[in-house]
């Protein structure tokens, strides 16, 4: 366990400066540092809060909000999907834990020192959840403090820091040329559906599936 | 914190910790199923360009010149801290401008 925690140790630091950010920017929607808190432990997914605070923000409905946070969350069924094998050597009461903190940063890391050394296991990737835990609660309370110490973040444009983020995001998923025509498809048809007045859940949904399906149209031997 | 506030720490807790379970539960056969890998694999991809997309859609100048900022931080350095900052900073200084 505790090889896990010193592997996981330089993306924890990455992971606790985004946390921080995310902090301010939850503090400026509205969340208390026990709010905070308290939806870092329950959801634990950095990518998905960052979307629904952000979706909440804009849009004041929990229902948009939710279902942007939630959606962004469908990779995990792949993610926890790799690692059953390793979550099976745990004893119920850790491997819930390690379930819980299943994240992009570990299950990559956990997986890929695995290869070399096959002792790594259940109790490495616990290790490696538990370091992530630690970072993602602290800094996003500390940037929550933050966030309601200093007034009028508008300045140092934090209206654009999610946005920023998400693009990010983009970058580190991007699977290659691949993607162009379901990506561009997902770009214009949000585009397009905000334009004409849909309520923008319903178009990020919309457009997100218009370009799935379009990944079905234009590269059909990927399967 | 307002009870919506609260609401959406539930739901989007009890919708994440249901995911990871269908993940532990079913992902194998799930992911064993070439629909259903597609799925998965494509959609947040999409959903993330949608998120971008809709940001721009509803916001103004200074935000499709701070996008632009942040794609280019964002292919160069691959680091979320630095797109963040780069696009902050041109967001600011494209609203003084404009």
């Amino acid at each position: 366990m505790r090889r896990g925690l010193l592997a996981i140790l330089p993306l924890a630091l990455g992971v606790a400066l985004y946390g921080f950010a995310f902090g301010i920017l939850a503090s400026e929607a509205g969340f208390s540092s026990e709010g905070i808190a308290l939806m870092g432990v329950a959801v634990f997914a950095g990518a998905s809060q960052i979307a629904a605070v952000d979706q909440f923000l804009n849009t004041g409905t929990v229902l948009g909000a939710a279902l942007a946070g939630a959606a962004l969350n469908l990779r995990y069924i792949g993610i926890v999907a790799s690692v059953v094998p390793l979550l099976r050597e745990l004893p119920w009461s850790t491997r819930l834990i390690a379930l819980q903190g299943a994240t992009d940063e570990n299950f990559a890391l956990t997986l890929a020192a695995r290869k070399d050394d096959p002792s790594v296991g259940g109790r490495f990737l616990l290790g490696t959840a538990l370091g992530l835990i630690i970072a993602w609660l602290t800094s996003t309370v500390i940037g929550g403090l933050a966030g309601q110490a200093i007034p009028d973040l508008e300045r140092f444009g934090i209206g654009f820091a999610f946005t920023a983020a998400f693009i990010a995001m983009a970058r580190a998923l991007w699977p290659g040329k691949a993607a162009m025509a379901p990506w561009g498809t997902a770009f214009a048809a949000t585009v397009g559906l905000v334009w004409l007045g849909v309520p923008t859940a319903g178009a990020l949904v919309i457009g997100a599936l218009s370009g799935v399906a379009m990944d079905f149209l234009v590269n059909p031997d990927d399967a | 914190m307002t009870p919506e506030h609260w609401i959406l720490i539930a739901v989007l807790s009890a919708s994440t910790i249901g995911l990871r379970l269908v993940g532990y539960l079913a992902g194998s056969a799930m992911m064993a199923r070439p629909f259903w890998r597609r799925v998965l694999d494509v959609f947040p991809g999409c959903l993330v360009t949608a998120l971008v997309a809709s940001a721009l859609a509803n916001g103004g100048p200074a935000h499709v010149i701070a996008a632009l900022v942040a794609l280019a931080a964002a292919i160069v350095t691959r680091n979320i801290i630095v797109t963040m900052l780069l696009g902050m900073g041109a967001f600011v200084l494209a609203g003084m401008v404009l």
